[in-house]
């Protein structure tokens, strides 16, 4: 499959140069066929939305790079200046930057996903149900009411997903490095759980039935120093996990994995 | 195209054209599903258990005699792959998870149990899954299957009357074990 | 009629029902034998209840897995047809052409014998490819363009009684070669759920001064001193001398280079 068309998002939308915000709309190839989005971000953030529309709407806020308005009489050729560079393959779009650049994208609810950023800005997805694999180094990652499967690594930032649904026969797995790993999941799903921090711990309000053995330890918190003959000790009980723990929740299911080094991980239930 | 017959379609898997076996997935995988879930205990068991049968009859499939009746030739498999889940079980031990699907929520006694709650039917799962696994299997293909006598009886490899005395058994049995975990009489 | 004939005939009601007659003479005998009677009424209650067990639906992970397989299995076809074609040069291109169109269409007659026969021989060459379901799906998830898809290759892989050679060195590729971290970290994992053979060795510690993913390289370099490893301390060496490496990493890679020490 060649790419069908390949342009510039910028060089497109002259009309809109004086903000910097630029729209413009792709459509996929076959509306009925599984739909496919990837960006790819050095420098910037990338937000993901849903329409009821069939094609991707994208919003781009390219940092300026100055163009000049063609003389009377002549166009301008295209030949990959820098901006956002978009490429349709099939049922694939692709959006990519090297300069600074925050896009915000609609599609349809039931798109794939594979977004990637390094630096300067998140990944934000809201409502998507297609596949979601994604890659932030230095942002956060914020899925929220996803239903799809996901596979996700924030190296420096915080990954937060909340999912609407969990029965899509994938795998899961999200891993940060830094910050937390914050998980949320509807009250019924069923999920076979792998769980590993290094140097952080794990919270969960779900009855997760461990199948390694934990350690227990009852640690003593002392009370701030202010009230310290007032109030009797508090205890908190601490699950500390030998390295890579199984659990199942909800008698077992769609397999997830959660991996921090220096983060804590939070199973929350969906309230 | 008219709908090809379990048989038909069986019959071609066997000589080659496995693309038939999805609709035969279509067609059957609930039951499968079903079935393993009442004999195990456990959904997630029933379904590793379903798409192995599917998996033997890709690797098995030119056993499968052109002519031959699919329906008891999937329990057969089906059978065979029970048979050696419980071989496995009985080395790995039972798992937790099972335990607590069957917890009976408090049984109060001195109840028409003819009057089933949902306490009762907790109790009758675990009744069951005291069942020697013959006898759930006879049960599981003549109450939640629905096949007939002469099917079942293929199935395990017997005939047609023996079927009748051994579901009878199964059932005296589950009666037993269901008044001995529920503390009661049954009258 | 006799109680154990009476025994036949409950249990042929639950299933099929009876016709009048057949139920006359079962109730005549219940009418006359106590004993009976109460079986029955127990027994037919009991029948009923068992309507009430609840079964849950199958979950999307039968249907994927089934669907896994049936990929896995035309992979597995497409490869062996391959090597018999290298095989058997001598063979006419038109007869294995025939043979596939036959494949595709299976509806002329004619040419079924054809298909048959061309279809034994690959099942001959795939006796070893499918040793297990695991086995087989295994291999094709983890070739696949979707990365929750190469995770579950990788979980299937664990849950094999046995992982052979094959599974252990496409679970090395893909610790090396995967463009997802999430997918390396759970290969990695696999790989080092069983004391490692030479061959897997080698492929973690090569892996110890490519990887670039933070999380890797420190799982990598705890693998390294857990196992005692000396043969990664050259690869460890090699990792420090990277200028730009996370400085959580540096910490423990000293403390590793240390503990060899």
């Amino acid at each position: 499959m060649k790419p069908i068309s390949a342009f510039l998002i910028a060089a497109s939308l002259l009309t809109a140069a004086e903000s910097n915000a630029q729209k413009q709309t792709l459509s996929f190839s076959d509306p009925a066929a599984a739909k496919r989005l990837e960006v790819s971000l050095v420098n910037g953030s990338i937000t993901v939305k849903t329409h009821a529309a069939k094609e991707a709407i994208i919003e781009g806020n390219v940092a300026a790079t100055q163009r000049k308005q063609p003389p009377p009489g002549m166009k301008r050729l295209d030949t990959g200046l820098p901006g956002l560079g978009s490429e349709q393959t099939g049922n694939t779009i692709k959006l990519h930057a090297i300069h600074k650049a925050n896009v915000t994208i609609w599609v349809p609810a039931e798109t794939a996903l594979k977004l990637n950023t390094i630096n300067g800005g998140d990944i934000i997805v809201e409502g998507i149900a297609g596949e979601i694999d994604t890659n932030n180094i230095n942002g956060n990652i914020t899925l929220t009411d996803v239903s799809g499967p996901v596979v996700a690594h924030a190296l420096n930032g915080k990954l937060t997903v909340s999912l609407s649904k969990l029965d899509s026969g994938k795998a899961m797995s999200l891993s940060t490095f830094n910050k937390d790993v914050d998980l949320t999941l509807p009250a019924d799903a069923k999920a076979s759980v792998k769980l590993k921090s290094q140097n952080g711990e794990i919270f969960t309000d779900f009855d997760v039935t461990l199948k390694g053995a934990p350690v227990v330890e009852e640690s003593k918190k002392e009370p701030p120093a202010s009230n310290k003959n007032s109030s009797p000790r508090t205890r908190t009980r601490t699950v500390r996990f030998e390295k890579v723990s199984y659990g199942t929740i909800n008698g077992g299911g769609q397999e997830i994995q959660l991996t921090t080094y220096n983060g804590s991980i939070y199973i929350r239930k969906k309230k | 195209m008219t709908e090809r017959t379990d048989d038909e379609l069986m019959a071609e898997v066997s000589g080659g054209l496995v693309d038939g076996l999805t609709q035969l997935f279509e067609r059957h995988h609930r039951a499968l599903h079903r079935f393993f879930s009442h004999l195990t205990g456990s959904a997630s068991t029933a379904e590793d258990l379903t798409q192995e049968v599917f998996f033997r009859m890709l690797k098995f499939r030119e056993t499968f005699q052109s002519g031959g009746k699919f329906t008891p030739w999937m329990y057969q498999i089906a059978r065979n792959v029970h048979f050696d889940h419980c071989r496995k079980r009985t080395i790995e031990m039972p798992v937790a998870e099972e335990r607590k699907l069957w917890e009976p929520a408090d049984p109060s006694p001195q109840q028409d149990w003819t009057m089933m709650r949902a306490a009762d039917v907790a109790t009758l799962r675990r009744a069951f899954l005291r069942l020697p696994a013959a006898q759930r299997e006879v049960l599981v293909l003549a109450r939640y299957q629905e096949l007939p006598y002469d099917e079942i009886a293929r199935v395990m490899g017997c005939e047609p009357g023996t079927v009748k005395s051994r579901v009878f058994r199964a059932m005296k049995e589950l009666s037993g074990l269901f008044v001995r975990l529920s503390g009661r009489r049954a009258s | 009629m006799n109680c154990d004939a009476a025994k036949e005939r409950m249990s042929e009601r639950w299933l099929h029902g009876l016709d009048e007659s057949r139920r006359i003479e079962l109730e005549t005998h219940l009418a006359a034998c106590p004993s009976c009677r109460e079986e029955s009424t127990a027994l037919n209650a009991l029948w009923q209840a068992m309507e009430d067990v609840p079964t849950e639906e199958p979950g999307r992970q039968l249907r994927a897995g089934f669907e896994w397989m049936m990929q896995a299995y035309r992979m597995g076809v497409a490869e062996s047809s391959v090597r018999k074609r290298i095989a058997a040069p001598r063979q006419p291109l038109w007869q294995l052409a025939v043979a596939s169109l036959t494949l595709v269409f299976g509806l002329v007659a004619g040419h079924l014998y054809t298909a048959r026969t061309q279809d034994q021989a690959t099942i001959a060459q795939l006796g070893v490819e499918m040793k297990t379901m695991k086995h087989l799906v295994t291999l094709s998830l983890l070739r696949q363009e979707s990365a929750g898809d190469r995770l579950r290759g990788v979980s299937f892989s664990e849950s094999m009684s046995a992982t052979d050679d094959e599974v252990l060195s496409a679970l090395v590729r893909a610790l090396s070669n995967d463009p997802n971290v999430n997918v390396r970290l759970a290969a990695f994992d696999a790989l080092t759920r069983n004391p490692a053979s030479p061959s897997v060795r080698k492929g973690i510690r090569d892996a110890i001064t490519y990887q670039e993913s933070p999380l890797l390289q420190i799982a990598l370099i705890d693998w390294a001193v857990n196992n005692k490893d000396r043969g990664a301390m050259d690869p460890l060496r090699q990792l420090e001398r990277q200028p730009e490496l996370h400085p959580a990493v540096r910490v423990r890679l000293r403390e590793a280079i240390r503990s060899f020490q």
